[in-house]
This record gives C-alpha cells, structure tokens and sequence, in this order.
C-alpha cells in the first residue's frame, strides 16, 4: 500500500526542489509500514513533509532574489528609530495607536504605487509624499520594504478573518477542509493583483532579521484558517493541521509566482489536488483506530504477563 | 492624488468586531501568562485521564475498579471544562500532547502493576502536586484580575476541590502503605513539576 501522501508535495508543478528533498520523502515513503499502527504518528507525517516543504521551497526561491539584490538600506531609518527610541517609552505607547494612523495612512498611500516601485522604502517615500507628510517619516516603518510587506501580510490576515466570520455563518454545513480550501483560495487573492512583484515580497519575508516575524504571521493565518474552518482540535492533530495549510499557502504562492496559465488556473487546480491529498489522509487516519485498539489489547494482556511474571500478584495477595 | 484601497483593504475602517482574535463583539482577551495557565492545565487533565485509563487497564477487575472508575469519570469532567475553555480564548494546545498522552498511560499503568496501593499512591502524588498548582494559579489570577478571570478561576477552583477528594481517598485506602511510597511519590512529584513547567511553554 502506498501512502496517499506520497504523491502530496512531489508532484506539484514547482518542485524544482532538487534531489534531496525527493529522497527524504521516499524514505518517509519507506517508513510509512511500521508508522501506520498508530494514528497519532501517522498524523506527524504531514507536518514533517510541510516542514520540509517549506523550508526547501522558501530558500530556493529566494536564494536567486536575494543575490539579485532589494536593497532596502536601513540607514535613515535606524537613525529614526533612535531618535524615536530616546523620546521615551512611555511617551511612545501612548502615541503608538497615532502612530499605527500614520502607518497605515502611508501603507495605504503606496499601495498603489508598488507596481511602479516595487515593496522597497522607495515605494514608501514616495507614498509618504503623495499624502503630505515628510519623506522621512517612512522611518517609522524600522525595516523598509520588509515592514512594508509584513504590514500587508497583517491586514490580508485581518480582512480573511472579517471574511471568515461571514463565511462560517453562510457555509455551516460544509466540512472543515472544503472551508480550509475556500479560505486559503480567498487569502491567496488577496495578493494577486500584486503577483508581478510578489517573488521580492517572497524574497524580503525570508531574510533572515524578518523571519521570525514571518513566521509568526504565517502562523497566524494557519491558525485563523483552521480556526474559523471550524478545528477544535486540542491534540498532535492542531500542529499538523496548521502545518498543512501553511504548506499549502506557502506551495499556493510559489505555484502563483510562476503562473502563466489564464487567471492561474493551474494554480487553483494544484490547490484543489493538494486538498483532495489531504482529504485522502483523513480517511487514511480514521482506519488507523482500529488498529490502536489492537495496540491496546496487546498492552493490556502484555502487562498483565509483567505481573504474573513479577510476581506482583502474590505480593498484593500477600499485603491484603 | 486619491487615497486609493485595494480591495484586501476595503472594510479595514469600519470594524464592527471589538474583539480581534475571535470577532465576538464583547470577547476580552486574555494574557499569554493565562494562555499558559489554560495550557498547562488543560494538558494536565489530560494526563490525568491517561493516568486512571492506565490503572484501569491493569486493575480493570479488581475491587478498586469502582473507586478508579469513579474519579476517571470525573477527570474526563474537568477535560471538557479545560476543552471549553481552550477553544473558547483560542489556546494552543501543548506540543507534548502525545507524549502525556503515552507518559500517562504508562505511569498509570505501571504503578497499577505493583499492587492497588501503589496505585493509590500515585493518585495521592500527582493530585498533592496539582492542588498546589492549582492553588498557586488561582493567587495569581486573583491577584490580577479577579473579575476578568471569573469564568477560568470558577472552573480551576471546581477541579481543585475534587482533585482533593482524589487525593483524601488515595490516602483512605492505604496509599502510605505502598512499598515504597516515600520515593515513589517523591519521584512523581519531582516528574509533576517537570510536567507543568514544560507544558507551560513548549
Ligand atoms: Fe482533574
Ligand atoms: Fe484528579
């Protein structure tokens, strides 16, 4: 038997991912017998292969990004924060929601000029200027570009969020991966009129000083996905299913990036196989009880052969 | 030049929902300290649970099974609770899940295998442990806010309380008398404070 997975992540169109990462899977491929008895293990698989998923899939794309050089020089920027810092802090989170205003006001501003400029502190600048505040005042954002597509990625969370509560009144009686599967559709919109300069956005979440931030936001949007998909999951079960949609949202961008069928329909057609994979280990992990039933049966009466062979029968006989 | 949205942007403005992690309109959220609690807590219980299907396991058909049956029923009680209320403020559960999930079982299991006393005795051990831990929760929760933490002080207090009966009829039936039961509770307890620490963070 072949595990469902293990045509999951292999065969999606932008794995270009290099050797290593095909051979890792097949060893998983090859351990998945002896994983099988137990469900919960059989559940770590997935999150394993989105691991690896995503740690391949971001370095690859963003090596060549990276060499190619975004350069957000943080300079003035620094210099701004300084200055900021020396105000106070007290000082500082009493203004911070005026400053969130001006943040936003900026962002907002030069949005529109991101596909002229790209996600750089330029964009900003410019943006800053076109609603009359000073060009220095992008300082306010620490690291250019970067906090310029981090504060995207955070108002496409909280617009799926928005977009999640009315979604989960209307679609109740759908199950929780077909909401999984609209909701990852509707986040992955969210960036597409932005797709030409989606790869450096890419390119500036992956930097090293940005990652953790990165991280975060991504796992933000997993944990709303699944959330308002309807999980309440409270075991190994909540990981791996976060871990699944950020593989998906991850794979969803990278297949986007590359693109050149009409309106991206292989990409929404790659995700909708990926959703269909996940649907299969589902079912996959609901035949797996019965064999840890089996488990425990053998737990059982092996215990009890610990005691007779111990002796511990007698002792408690002994001790009544 | 316009201020222009784009359409990921649209609604941004007008929020109806107050409360930004779960769109409830009155949803105050709460602390990662009390995140933590929840955590750790639910985690506990759930270890809890796995502790007594151990013992059952074993002691399944002796005369304790009644006794053992009776407080399983009501650790899978105070589960839910913490089940609630973890999906309520949108807790993340620990990682370790499926580590308690095998600790559990087999430290039930495996006290339950030296006699019904020693199983007592690691009843008496692990719940002497999360009543204090319980108890220091709650001074911190009241020390914080009590109001505010109502709801989550009202279920830790439930627990507690019958955790405490668990640990008085551990004592009743004889769990000082287990073979060696200064160094097993001692060990367990050392493990209990392991357990809470670790599931607190990770
Ligand atoms: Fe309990
Ligand atoms: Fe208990």
């Amino acid at each position: 038997m072949t595990h469902p997975l293990s045509s999951c992540f292999c065969s999606c169109r932008v794995n270009r991912g290099g050797q290593a990462e095909n051979s890792l899977f097949s060893l998983f491929r090859g351990s998945v017998h002896l994983w099988k008895i137990d469900r919960m293990l059989a559940r770590y698989l997935p999150l394993l292969q989105c691991y690896g998923n995503f740690m391949g899939r971001t370095t690859i794309i963003a090596r060549p990004l990276l060499a190619s050089n975004f350069s957000t020089n943080g300079t003035t920027s620094q210099d701004a924060n300084a200055s900021a810092q020396s105000e106070g802090r007290r000082e500082e989170q009493v203004s911070s929601s005026k400053e969130d205003d001006v943040k936003f006001k900026i962002f907002s501003a030069a949005l529109p000029l991101v596909h002229q400029l790209g996600w750089t502190k330029e964009c900003l600048e410019a943006g800053a200027e076109s609603i009359g505040f000073s060009k220095s005042s992008h300082g306010i954002f620490e690291h250019g570009g970067t906090s310029f597509v981090q504060f995207f990625h955070r108002n496409c969370n909280k617009e799926l969020r928005k977009i999640a509560k009315v979604e989960q009144i209307e679609s109740a009686k759908s199950d929780e991966l077909t909401k999984v599967h609209q909701l990852l559709e509707k986040r992955l919109q969210m960036i597409l009129p932005y797709l030409p300069q989606w790869p450096q956005a890419m390119a500036l979440m992956s930097r090293p000083h940005s990652s953790l931030d990165s991280y975060k936001l991504l796992y933000e949007l997993a944990d709303d996905i699944c959330f308002f998909a309807g999980d309440r999951s409270l075991n190994a079960t909540w990981y791996t299913k976060r871990a699944a949609v950020a593989g998906l949202y991850i794979t969803g961008e990278l297949s986007l990036v590359q693109d050149k069928s009409a309106n991206c329909d292989e990409s929404w057609q790659m995700l909708a196989r990926r959703i269909e994979d996940l649907r299969k280990v589902e079912e996959f992990g609901g035949s797996c009880s019965r064999q840890q039933e089996i488990l425990k049966d053998i737990a059982q009466s092996s215990l009890t052969l610990i005691r007779n062979l111990t002796g511990m029968q007698s002792y408690q006989r002994n001790s009544r | 030049m316009s201020l222009r949205l784009s359409p990921a942007l649209r609604h941004l403005r007008a929020s109806k929902f107050t409360c930004n992690n779960c769109l409830r309109k009155k949803h105050t959220k709460i602390s990662d300290e009390v995140h933590g609690m929840l955590r750790v807590d639910h985690a506990g219980e759930f270890g809890a649970n796995r502790i007594y299907a151990g013992q059952m396991a074993v002691l399944g058909r002796s005369k304790s099974a009644a006794l053992i049956q009776h407080m399983w029923d009501q650790e899978k009680e105070h589960k839910k609770i913490f089940d609630d209320l973890m999906v309520k403020h949108r807790v993340r559960p620990t990682a370790l899940m499926p580590f308690w999930h095998i600790a559990g079982f087999l430290l039930g299991a495996g006290s339950a295998v030296l006699g019904e006393k020693s199983a007592m005795a690691c009843t008496v051990a692990v719940e002497a442990s999360i009543v204090e831990h319980y108890n220091d929760q709650l001074r911190k929760l009241a020390n914080e806010n009590p109001e505010k933490h109502a709801e989550i002080m009202a279920a830790i207090k439930k627990c507690r309380d019958e955790e405490q009966e668990h640990h008085d009829t551990g004592m009743d039936k004889g769990a000082e008398q287990a073979p060696l039961y200064k160094a097993m509770t001692a060990a367990i307890k050392v493990g209990c404070k392991a357990a809470i620490a670790l599931s607190t963070k990770v």
